[in-house]
């Protein structure tokens, strides 16, 4: 029995012939079909077992021509290969009329067994014995006849190889041009993965198509994915990444699908161009389309977008967006006055001031000339109205141009959504209408488009000039509120609280005013007012003999967050030459829910200078066991709201004999606050609440009337 | 360099005075009415002022007293000149604040001078 077997792979090819050697078969090997075939002419075999990938002519070629000849049709024909393993390979392979399609490796006990199969059953069928030009042909063919057919095969061999080179030349050819192309060309697998590279960008570093895709435009990265997966032809996507400076580069690609000769999908072949030039080129002009030259802010047309993009933002989220509306007072003077070189660059000084007051959120635009807009997402009238004063603020220095002061402020307008109106173009229109009010209201100025909010902000304003004043002019004072131990009467501390005496309003309540002093730095310099006036008093009491007990002083949350309170609570008590255990702290738990470091290191000071500390309004709301023991409180004060409710509220009587528990176990001194009457006195009494302060004992009073109970100690 | 504010509404008068104050090394701007010197003066305020007293808006009186009752105006020297001797005008500008007062028609030989003398008596 003799075998043919065509492979190309020298290993496998020595292995099939010892293995077949030693069964017994007689073998000859060639390494690519077109030897095979030319040995098939002249020398009959037995059995063919074929690889399919082979140089020159491939396992398919092979056996189609093998199968196409009356002489050799009926040998049988055995696939053994690795290449392609695919149901469908294997379907095309019998197709062409092969026996069997084997998949390598195999144990060669079972190829054999395979092998012996095949023969036996092709004895057995009786199939015509012609295999091979001589056995059983009819014609017999001479020397000669053998020799011709020898001849007409160097023949083709020689044009094939010829046709070789031609296709060696082509595709040195093509590669000459796709190295001197920039662009990229790529093939993949029909994974995607990106397997062979020409040339490309610096930096190009994607692993498959898939990543590529994902490195479009976030619009265009799905089209693409989807297109890679339904295996079709796609065209100029631009990919972004980043070249090997790590700057930002783009990338067009576009690809075609490849198939085999079975019509399968075997991968993409294509090209990518940098187009990062273009693409900066671009954005640059886009960036000029839609952005004021001048000052780089942008401009009308990008300014209506973001607005209603801030607005339908706003529809879905129920904020407030604010329409702030710039325009540079008697700006037209400058341009005429200094030129206009001068006026472009006040243009560009005024943008710069009013972005050191903005949110980095907040867009600012150049509408043309000296009109400015702002749009303000996610915030209040009250922020608007505090930005809005201090860019006025900023705009009373005066800007230096050309060597020359020029005093040039701003009037603005201020319209809100949805409270004025939820139509974007009519929302400019009020701010613009503001802003008119406000330039006819003498300039340097602002208005809100709402009478209403206008009112408040400007009362706001007031407000704020009134406590600034009064702390120049001394209109504030201090007053006292004894704590005494409910059952004796006896006076064991006091609280001080601030009162404002306005020489035309009168006595003005804290309530409307230390609200609007918390919204800035006031606060804290009220804060240090009030510790001020309570040393010097406690000094003055000192001096005059009395026997005085500690002082609770009310710190704001808001100072309580400064970096000067430790300095201000050092220096003031020190000048009045006040020991700080005189003195207890008194912040509320509101205060210490804004846990910022400073917060932490501040109260942790505060204990460390031997100040006592006191939590405010206990039980109301945020009341957490973790401040206690954290910022190591010295006292509770549990609120009046509790106390009010303790004759008729038996739920408030089981709080706040909870809290005196916990107080009791914790070791905290207990005060009650707001007492009014004998029988809430005798019920925190009763439930273990010592010290209380109230109206009951006494309201806050002036130093002179305090003096009084002094006397009592 | 410095810089003066002329406020005169008479063509020919403005063009002498800055002819005069030109040869003289100073660099010059005008306003032809009160209120546009006024706002001149609060947004780019010159190192000094030469007034008018007749113009056509706002006197010059107005002029001035707007002038020294702002912040940034307040020292600014103001030369005012003016055709009408009457009496009593210059008690009332020199009352308003002004620095110094030249009667028309002004001498080009001495008007600088005079000027300068102003502006020296208020650096002082």
């Amino acid at each position: 029995m003799k075998i043919l077997i065509a492979e190309d792979d020298e290993n496998s090819r020595q292995l099939l012939e010892t293995v077949l050697s030693f069964e017994g078969y007689e073998v000859i090997s060639f390494d690519n079909g077109l030897k095979s075939l030319a040995y098939l002419q002249t020398d009959p075999v037995d059995l063919i077992i074929s690889d399919i990938l082979m140089p020159e002519m491939d396992g398919y070629g092979l056996c189609r021509a093998a199968k196409q000849n009356q002489y050799l049709q009926n040998i049988p024909f055995i696939f053994y290969t690795a290449t392609y393993t695919s149901s469908q390979d294997e379907r095309f392979a019998l197709s062409l009329g092969a026996t069997k399609f084997l998949i390598k490796p195999m144990a060669m006990d079972d190829l054999l067994k395979v092998i012996a199969e095949v023969l036996s059953s092709e004895h057995k069928s009786g199939a015509p014995k012609n295999r091979g030009l001589y056995r059983g042909s009819p014609l017999k063919l001479d020397k000669q006849h053998a020799d011709r057919v020898r001849s007409k095969l160097d023949e083709k061999l020689v044009e094939l190889n010829a046709e070789k080179l031609k296709l060696i030349e082509s595709e040195a050819r093509f590669r000459d041009f796709a190295e001197a192309s920039a662009d990229w060309f790529w093939e993949s697998d029909d994974q995607l993965k990106i397997n062979a590279l020409t040339g490309g960008p610096a930096g190009l570093n994607f692993y498959s198509l898939t990543d590529l895709a994902e490195a479009c435009h976030s619009h265009t990265s799905n089209q693409m994915l989807k297109t890679l997966q339904s295996h079709q032809h796609f065209s100029d996507f631009v990919v972004q990444f980043s070249d090997e400076m790590g700057k930002l580069a783009f990338l067009r690609v576009s690809g075609k699908p490849v198939f085999n000769n079975g019509g399968n999908f075997t991968g993409y072949r294509g090209v990518g161009r940098d187009v990062t030039e273009m693409m900066t080129l671009n954005r640059r002009v886009e960036f000029l389309a839609s952005h004021d030259e001048l000052t780089g802010l942008p401009n009308r047309s990008l300014f209506r977008q973001r607005l209603e993009h801030a607005i339908a933002k706003a529809e879905r989220t129920g904020q407030q967006v604010l329409l702030i509306f710039f325009d540079l007072d008697h700006f037209k003077l400058v341009n005429d006055t200094l030129g206009h070189d001068a006026g472009d660059q006040l243009l560009q000084m005024a943008t710069k001031r009013i972005k050191e007051k903005t949110r980095a959120t907040d867009v600012l635009c150049r509408l043309g000339g000296d009109e400015f807009v702002m749009v303000m997402e996610g915030a209040s009238p009250q922020d608007g109205h505090r930005l809005v004063r201090d860019i006025i603020t900023a705009f009373s220095i005066p800007f230096e141009i050309k060597n020359q002061k020029v005093y040039c402020t701003t009037s603005i307008g201020v319209s809100v959504y949805p409270d004025d109106t939820t139509d974007p173009q009519t929302l400019v229109v009020y701010a613009d209408l503001a802003m008119y009010r406000a330039k006819q209201n003498g300039r340097n100025d602002f208005e809100f488009y709402t009478s209403n909010l206008n009112f408040i902000a400007h009362q706001w304003l007031d407000m704020e000039n009134g406590i600034r004043h009064a702390l120049k002019e001394n209109q504030f004072f201090v007053v006292f509120q004894p704590q005494v131990e409910n059952d004796k009467n006896l006076l064991v501390g006091m609280e001080v609280l601030l009162r404002w005496r306005h020489p035309e309003r009168g006595l003005i309540p804290p309530l409307e005013f230390i609200k609007i002093a918390e919204q800035s730095s006031l606060i804290n310099q009220i804060g240090d007012y009030v510790l001020d006036e309570t040393c010097r008093q406690m000094r003055e009491w000192i001096e005059k003999g009395f026997n005085i007990p500690r002082v609770s002083v009310n710190i704001s949350a808001r100072h309580l967050r400064s970096e000067t309170l430790l300095k201000s609570l050092a220096t003031i008590t020190a000048r009045h030459g006040i020991a700080h255990n005189m003195i207890c702290i008194e912040i509320t738990e509101h205060a210490l829910l804004e846990e910022g470091d400073v917060v932490k290191r501040n109260m942790a000071k505060i204990k460390e200078m031997g100040f006592s500390i006191s939590l405010d309004d206990f039980g109301m709301g945020h009341s957490s066991l973790l401040y206690l023991k954290r910022w190591a409180v010295d006292e509770l004060k549990i609120d009046r709201t509790f106390v009010d409710g303790l004759v008729n509220n038996a739920e408030d009587r089981v709080i706040v004999k909870a809290i005196v528990a916990l107080g009791d176990a914790l070791d905290l001194q207990l005060v009650g606050e707001g007492v009014e009457n004998q029988l809430q006195a005798d019920i925190l009494a009763a439930s273990g609440c010592k010290n209380v302060q109230g109206y009951f004992y006494s309201p806050p009073i002036e130093a002179k009337e305090i003096e009084a109970w002094f006397k009592k100690v | 360099m410095t810089t003066a504010l002329i406020i005169e509404d008479n063509e020919n008068n403005l063009e002498l005075i800055r002819f005069i104050l030109e040869a003289a090394n100073f660099k010059t701007r005008f306003a032809m009415t009160g209120l546009e010197g006024v706002q001149q003066v609060l947004t780019i305020p010159p190192d000094f002022v030469i007034l008018d007293i007749q113009l056509p808006d706002i006197n010059g009186l107005e002029v001035l007293k707007r002038i020294r009752a702002s912040k940034v105006g307040k020292d600014i020297p103001i030369i005012a000149m003016t055709s009408y001797a009457m009496s009593g005008d210059k008690e009332k500008l020199m009352a308003a604040g002004c620095t110094a007062y030249i009667e028309k028609p002004i001498d080009p030989t001495l008007v600088i001078g005079q000027i300068q003398e102003a502006i020296a008596k208020t650096i002082k």
